[in-house]
This record gives C-alpha cells, sequence and structure tokens, in this order.
C-alpha cells in the first residue's frame, strides 16, 4: 500500500473510532443522568461530528 | 515574472500552501486556547466548533473567489473586481492589522511559553526582549526567502494529521472510563458562560482564520488547478477544525472549570498548552510534559511569526502595485526577490504591539480586522456572482439561488451576514478593537486618499504598477534598452549622452555589450489632419539630420546600437508613453521643456520645483517604465539628471 493509502487508511479507522467513542459518551452521560447540556453529551456529539467529517474529508480527497 | 520568482513558485507546492494554513492556524492554539476558555469556559469546544463552520463559509468563499480572479491579495483582490480601490484598500488594511497583531500574539506568547522554563524570559522586560528576538528572526528569514521542503511539508502535515486524531480519542476514551461525575456535569447556559461572554469568545475564536487569507493571497503563484486549491482549503479546514475542537475537549479535562472560572484564562493565559500538560499529570511525567509542550510552543509560535510575515510580505506587496500604498515601501530586494523593507517595517510594528504584551487586547484587535476583510470578502464574492462578473470556468461554491449567470450563493450570504453581526459585536463588546481598530481603519483610508491625490490617482479607480518597476536594482544604469524623444534642440546631444553613458554601462552575465537607444523623432499632427497626413519635405528632412546626428552621438560610446525611427502622434506625451510601451524600453530620457515657459505654465504639484512642462509632467505620470528628466543647465549648475522612477507607473 502507497504512503498516502496508509495516511487515508488510518485516517478513516480513527475516524469511525471517534464516532464510537463519541456515541458511547452521549449514552453514557444520559444514563448516567446527565442533562442534554451535560460536558458528556456535548462532547460525544462532538465526537461524533468530528468523526463524520473527517472522514467525508477522505472520501472527498481532503 | 523573474526568473528567480519562478524558481521560488517551483519550490511550494500545494503542500507548502497548506502547510502555511496548518502551521498559522494550529500555532494559533497556543495563544488562542486561554483567551477563548476564559470566556467560554465549559463551552470552549462548542465556540472552537462555531469557529469552524464560520471558517468553513470563509473558506468557501475564498476559494470561488481565488480560482475565480487568480490574483495575488486575498479578500482586497476580491473587493477590487468587485466595488472599487477604496474597499479593496480597506480590506488589505484591515488584513494588514492582522498580520501585525497575529505576529505579536505568537510573538508574546512564545516568551510565554519559554518562561515557563526559565521565568525572567516570560515576563516584564525579559518577555519584551524575547518576543522582539523572535520577531527578528522572522525578519531575517523573510528577506532571505528560504521554504521550506515538498519532503519535510507532507511529513509533518501527515504526522500531525494522525497525531491529533489519536490524542482526541484518547482524551474521549479518558472520559468515557471515568468518574461518572465529570461527564454529567451540566453547562449553566447564560450563566456560566453569560451570553455576553459567549459572544465575545465567538468573535475571539476567529484568530485563528489568518492563515486562509495567507492562502488565498498566495493561490495564484501555485500554479494549482480548481480541485487542487479546493481540496486544500476544505481538507485544510476540516483538519484544523478537527484539532481545534478535539484540543479544546483536552484542555477542558485537564483543566476543568471551577466556580465560572478556569486557570486557562487567568495563570496560564499566556502558556494555556503547558497549564494543559500540568493538568493532565501532576507529577514528573507532566513536568516533563510540560516542557515538552513549552518548547514545541516557542518553535511553532516562531513558525506563526514567520508565516504570517510572508502573508503580510505579500500582501503588501500587491497594496503596492496598486498603489494603495507608496510602492517605495515594497521594493523587493535585487539579491533575495523579497520586499525587505517591508518587512522590516512589519517587524518593527510587530515588536512594538507585543511590547506592553497585552494578549486580550491583541486578540480583540485581530477580531476587528478579521470581521471587516471576511465580511468584504462574502460581500465581493456575492456581488461578483450577481453582476456576472465571477468566471463560470472555475469552481463555485454549492447552493445557489438564481439561475448560473446570475445567483447569489448561500453559504457567502450567510457568512456575510454572520461576520457583520460578529463585527457588530466586535464594536460593543472589545473596546480596545473599538478605538484602536476604528483608528487605525480611518487613519489608514486617510493615508490612502491623501497618497492617491498627491499622486495623481483617482480614489476609487484601479492602478497598477509593473513588477519590474517594483524591483530595485543597485545598478541604476542597468538598461537593456533606452526611448530618448529627439526634439531637434541643442538639448539633444544632452540626453543621447546621458543614454550613451547608462547604454555603455550595461553588462548582461551573459555576454558584455551595451544597450539599444530607439532615438525616435516624433511628428505631431494637428487633429484638423488626418494621422497619414502627407508631411512637409523641410519637416522630414530636419528629422532625418537630428536622428543622424543622435545616431552618430550615441554610437560613440562602446557597444551601444542607436536605432532610429519617426513615428505621427497626435500629442507628443501621449505619444512618447505609448512608443515606449509598444517597444517594451526599460527607461525613457526626456529633455525638460524650457525652465521659464515650464515655471510660468506648470501647475502645483509634480515638477514644480524643477520647471517641467506639461509633456515632461504627463510622461512622468503616465509612463509604464522609468523616466529621467536632464534639466538644462540654465535653470541649474550644469547638466543634471533625475531618475523620477517614484512617478513612473502603469495606468489602467
Amino acid at each position: 500500500m502507497s504512503q498516502p493509502g496508509v495516511h487515508r487508511s488510518t485516517i478513516r479507522f480513527l475516524a469511525g473510532a471517534m464516532v464510537m467513542v463519541g456515541i458511547a459518551l452521549v449514552v453514557r452521560a444520559i444514563t448516567a443522568g446527565g442533562g442534554v447540556l451535560s460536558v458528556g453529551v456535548l462532547m460525544g456529539v462532538l465526537f461524533v461530528a468530528a468523526g463524520v467529517g473527517r472522514y467525508w474529508l477522505t472520501v472527498r480527497g481532503g | 515574472m523573474s526568473a528567480r520568482d519562478e524558481v521560488q513558485a517551483q519550490r511550494v507546492g500545494p503542500l507548502g500552501l497548506f502547510s502555511l494554513v496548518y502551521t498559522t492556524s494550529a500555532a494559533a492554539l497556543y495563544f488562542a486556547l486561554g483567551l477563548i476558555a476564559d470566556k467560554a469556559l465549559g463551552l470552549t469546544p462548542l465556540v472552537f466548533l462555531g469557529g469552524g463552520l464560520f471558517l468553513g463559509l470563509a473558506a468557501m468563499t475564498y476559494t470561488e473567489g481565488a480560482l475565480g480572479h487568480p490574483e495575488p491579495g486575498g479578500s482586497s483582490s476580491l473587493a477590487r473586481h468587485a466595488f472599487n480601490e477604496l474597499v479593496s484598500f480597506a480590506a488589505g488594511w484591515a488584513v494588514v492589522l492582522d498580520f501585525l497583531v497575529v505576529m505579536a500574539l505568537a510573538a508574546t506568547t512564545a516568551a510565554g511559553y519559554l518562561g515557563t522554563i526559565w521565568t525572567p524570559l516570560g515576563h516584564g522586560w525579559g518577555r519584551a526582549v524575547t518576543a522582539g528576538l523572535v520577531v527578528l528572526y522572522a525578519v531575517v528569514a523573510n528577506i532571505r526567502g528560504s521554504n521550506p521542503s515538498a519532503t519535510r511539508n507532507r511529513i509533518v502535515i501527515a504526522v500531525a494529521d494522525i497525531g491529533i486524531q489519536a490524542i482526541v480519542l484518547v482524551v474521549g476514551l479518558v472520559f468515557l472510563l471515568g468518574h461518572a461525575g465529570v461527564i454529567t456535569k451540566g453547562v449553566d447556559l447564560g450563566v456560566s458562560p453569560t451570553w455576553a461572554n459567549l459572544i465575545y469568545a465567538l468573535t475571539l475564536v476567529t484568530v485563528a482564520f489568518t492563515g486562509l487569507e495567507a492562502a488565498a493571497s498566495l493561490a495564484p503563484e501555485f500554479r494549482m488547478d480548481g480541485s487542487g486549491v479546493k481540496r486544500m482549503l476544505v481538507g485544510g479546514v476540516g483538519v484544523i477544525v478537527v484539532l481545534h475542537v478535539g484540543i479544546a475537549c483536552v484542555a477542558l479535562a485537564a483543566v476543568p472549570v471551577h466556580g465560572g472560572t478556569t486557570a486557562l484564562g487567568s495563570e496560564w493565559l499566556n502558556a494555556p498548552l503547558v497549564g494543559v500538560a500540568q493538568g493532565l499529570d501532576s507529577g514528573a511525567l507532566g513536568d516533563i510534559l510540560a516542557k515538552v509542550v513549552a518548547i514545541s510552543g516557542f518553535v511553532g509560535l516562531t513558525a506563526a511569526v514567520r508565516s504570517a510575515m510572508l502573508g503580510l510580505s505579500r500582501l503588501s506587496y500587491a497594496l503596492a502595485r496598486h498603489r494603495q500604498i507608496p510602492r517605495v515601501v515594497a521594493r523587493v530586494s535585487s539579491r533575495f526577490g523579497t520586499p525587505w523593507l517591508i518587512i522590516i517595517l512589519s517587524g518593527l510594528a510587530a515588536t512594538g504591539l507585543a511590547a506592553p504584551g497585552n494578549i486580550k487586547m491583541l486578540a480583540g484587535l485581530y477580531a476587528f480586522g478579521a470581521m471587516l476583510a471576511i465580511t468584504i470578502a462574502h460581500l465581493s464574492v456575492i456581488k461578483l456572482r450577481w453582476s456576472g462578473a465571477m468566471s463560470t470556468g472555475s469552481w463555485r461554491m454549492p447552493l445557489s439561488v438564481g439561475p448560473a449567470t446570475r445567483s447569489v450563493p448561500i453559504p457567502a450570504a450567510l457568512g456575510a451576514a454572520a461576520s457583520t453581526a460578529a463585527f457588530v459585536a466586535v464594536l460593543i463588546l472589545h473596546p480596545a478593537a473599538r478605538v484602536v481598530g476604528s483608528a487605525w481603519l480611518l487613519g489608514g483610508v486617510l493615508l490612502y486618499i491623501v497618497y492617491r491625490l498627491l499622486t495623481g490617482n483617482s480614489i476609487l479607480g484601479a492602478v497598477e504598477v509593473s513588477e519590474r518597476a517594483l524591483t530595485y536594482s543597485d545598478e541604476a544604469a542597468s538598461y537593456g534598452s533606452i526611448l530618448v524623444p529627439i526634439l531637434g534642440t541643442d538639448l539633444d546631444d544632452d540626453i543621447v549622452q546621458t543614454a550613451g553613458r547608462l547604454a555603455g554601462s550595461r553588462h548582461d552575465d551573459l555576454e558584455e555589450t551595451g544597450a539599444v537607444i530607439e532615438a525616435i523623432w516624433f511628428h505631431e499632427i494637428p487633429l484638423a489632419l488626418p494621422l497619414d497626413a502627407s508631411i512637409s519635405r523641410e519637416q522630414t528632412e530636419l528629422a532625418l539630420t537630428a536622428l543622424r546626428h543622435a545616431k552618430a552621438v550615441g554610437e560613440e560610446y562602446q557597444g551601444v546600437t542607436v536605432s532610429t525611427a519617426q513615428v505621427r502622434v497626435r500629442k507628443l506625451g501621449d505619444g512618447i508613453v505609448r512608443e515606449a510601451k509598444r517597444r517594451g524600453v526599460d527607461v525613457i530620457i526626456l529633455s525638460a521643456e524650457e525652465p521659464a515657459r515650464a515655471a510660468r505654465t506648470a501647475p502645483a504639484g509634480i515638477g514644480r520645483q524643477v520647471g517641467l512642462g506639461e509633456m515632461t509632467r504627463f510622461v512622468l505620470r503616465k509612463a509604464a517604465c522609468r523616466v529621467l528628466v536632464t534639466v538644462p543647465s540654465t535653470n541649474l549648475e550644469g547638466t543634471r539628471s533625475r531618475d523620477d522612477d517614484d512617478e513612473a507607473g502603469e495606468a489602467e
């Protein structure tokens, strides 16, 4: 695999992991009694957004 | 473009451009984090995300603008095409302020990071001196004009890209697996942070955007296709947003908000990432990590000063080419091919701004300039699209309303609304920005108007100076071709001899040879006659005799060739200017009109003090090349020549 290919694959893997962690953060924060504006929910949403965004950028050639 | 410029353009590829944006934006975190966390508190990551969305809108506007009108200058260039020179100047002047502020901010906080290792370097005079030395390094590096290699850029970007995501992921896992009390803690919106502080933070977050303006300004020189620029900007924005949001999450985890405040905005304001490192571990590991962060912060911020100075020198060069600032300040060094004087001046200004060490004031000032420039950029692209002046063949941002030839881009409209609102917020919430920023803008506009009036140029109209005219040469006599109007007077010998001396002293790299003197007799044909009307035999004989004499005098100088011609013109001054442009000569040598007559007729302004007549003043004002005027000895002691290159310009 070429160097750009390795870079792209690594970024996609990390982006997927970020989405998973984000979802887990939201679920744990809500199940532990946190509200919609709790740190865990906000962080989780940000992680999902960042992961999806970074994955989209690799698909679009970023 | 000179040979040297071409070599530099080949050395800096798309990765170099991305590196410029990335370096500046990433380095901005080293000083922006504390400022924003101080106001946004627990919502700091969301503020960075909001800033990222705003940056995305701006990136689309700059990309479309740069591809539709591929010229250096960023928002200033767009405003020139969409509105006029005055608006263009306002945008450019605002960005000049931003570049200066970024240099001052980065230099001050670079000293702050070093101060965490050795305290005297980060406080009082020690901080001012350290910041000054950082700026001095950037001045020297920019004058020398060296560029990092593409390979190094590729490695740095790839490592940073993966590294940032990995760090963010680890922080997410720490949150996930840590104590549930941390993630269930709520954010009391409107109280902690207050709405005013939240809006304040949203305007401050623009401090990370200067790389975008620098990239847009440089893009035309990289010869990239549309997809390359788009990928660079869009991809760059994505990576920068992930970086900022991720680091903000790390920071809040390490230095949490207690009682409505965070140490990031107080104790660690000048070195927030060192605070984050120490917050992650209070033991020896934290100390080591803090020192590593301090050194990397110093290095990154020093690079940011250098990048900002590069952007500023490029922008100033573009402003000078369009006669928005005196072009003497943007003169290019013949040795290094860089605008040395503007680099030195910006270094002095940045050092002055950095000296007080007030980074909160500087951040507010930055927001003022950024909001103004970005608003003008958005409005320019909307106007260009609406008027059909945007190239239809280049990349266009998605989501438009209306037909392709006359549409309104929705992202640019949203961006314009957001940046206008933010600009108003800056004026309300930042007292220093309101006073200093307004003074900077109004003072600059006043100087611009005075300069335009003094040089006889329109305040709103476009004027462009040739690149060659900005290239400084140590050899004042290095002219390849010289135009000499022959008038049939005793002064002809003087000007041909002056031309012969200049031409004879020219030496090329390839061969030792003189230049060509174009000795031209201009027949002024009255408007009552057609331009090809017959010329009397006496006039023709007079012209031939004068030209033969000029050829004999000129070719007495070693290696000089004199070519002669007769040209029909309506007005002598206009004919000289047109013929010089058509022949592409380096310099025109004129004999000033009779001093007594000229002194009576010359109005105030250019040429009055040396008694220049209407024709001479016309040529000085309109010529696209240098103009030398020999003043008759009846007015001055001996014959003197004046290289009036400050008045040489190319009018559009």
